[in-house]
């Protein structure tokens, strides 16, 4: 059953069709918020808990025009927002950190999460929905809350911090 | 690294996290959710029923219900309209038949 046939249900009181869209979801959804949350996973479940029992309450907002998991992104994006201003983690367009520089891991998956740790969080924020979570420009820009052009201007900055940070290996 | 291999790193996609009870945990908080919101709305529903009945005493009710009933019985139009109502069944059965 796809995801918006899930939604519809879900929407008029079908616990157990969520519980599906759950266990579809989960996965991805936890990954983009531990991205996002720098690694620490406790933070990142709490608000995929928070994200999924949002989009339960405001299942019946759920528009089909869009895609389920887009319109889930753009809560749990929300919902770090909340908490990153709530716990002054950071703002949403503070610089990177300059800590020192770190040697490269020939793992290079595990080299991408540590330079991505080091974006900002909308550089962060719109890399991942646009390239891992493979949203269109115009869908990223959406599920952001920003302007195309911010968007753009977010990925090609981080593009470079990234293309850097993994050559020279700091 | 050039652009294409960066192009490849990024659009991998995540790494996928094991479930390990995630899924279950939050649909056991919705159930408890919904079970809660269900007597709260049971509560809700009694409490007004006793504040109704509180200022709506039963024995003025029997008497509203009564005095009713005494004036249906005695309406004139009232019992014509049955009168038609159960005429104009008989006549319909009796056509068909």
């Amino acid at each position: 059953m796809q995801d918006e046939d899930l939604a519809r249900l879900a929407a008029a009181g079908d616990a157990a069709a969520f519980a599906v869209l759950v266990r579809r979801h989960q996965s991805w959804l936890r990954g983009f918020l531990r991205r996002l949350a720098r690694g620490d996973r406790a933070l990142a479940d709490d608000l995929a808990q928070e994200t999924f029992l949002e989009a339960w309450r405001k299942a019946a907002q759920f528009e089909a025009r869009g895609s389920f998991a887009g319109w889930l992104t753009r809560i749990a994006f929300s919902r770090y927002l909340m908490e990153a201003r709530r716990r002054r983690l950071e703002p949403l367009d503070a610089p990177e950190e300059s800590e020192a520089p770190q040697p490269a891991d020939p793992d290079l998956r595990l080299d991408l999460e540590r330079a991505m740790a080091r974006l900002s969080l909308a550089e962060r924020a719109a890399l991942t929905v646009c390239a891992a979570l493979g949203h269109s420009h115009e869908e990223g820009a959406e599920i952001l809350g920003m302007k195309l052009g911010t968007l753009k201007s977010h990925i090609l900055r981080g593009r470079d911090k990234l293309k850097r940070m993994l050559e020279t290996g700091s | 690294m050039n652009d294409r291999d960066l192009d490849a790193l990024l659009s991998a996609p995540l790494a996928p996290v094991e479930d390990l009870g995630f899924s279950a945990r939050l649909a056991q908080g919705i159930v408890r959710r919904q079970r809660a919101w269900d007597v709260l709305l049971a509560v809700l529903a009694a409490g007004f029923a006793g504040i109704f009945f509180q200022v709506m005493p039963l024995g003025q009710a029997g008497g509203a219900i009564d005095t009713l009933s005494q004036h249906l019985a005695s309406s004139v139009p009232l019992a014509v309209a049955i009168a038609m109502v159960v005429l104009s069944n008989s006549l319909l059965r009796w056509m068909a038949e």
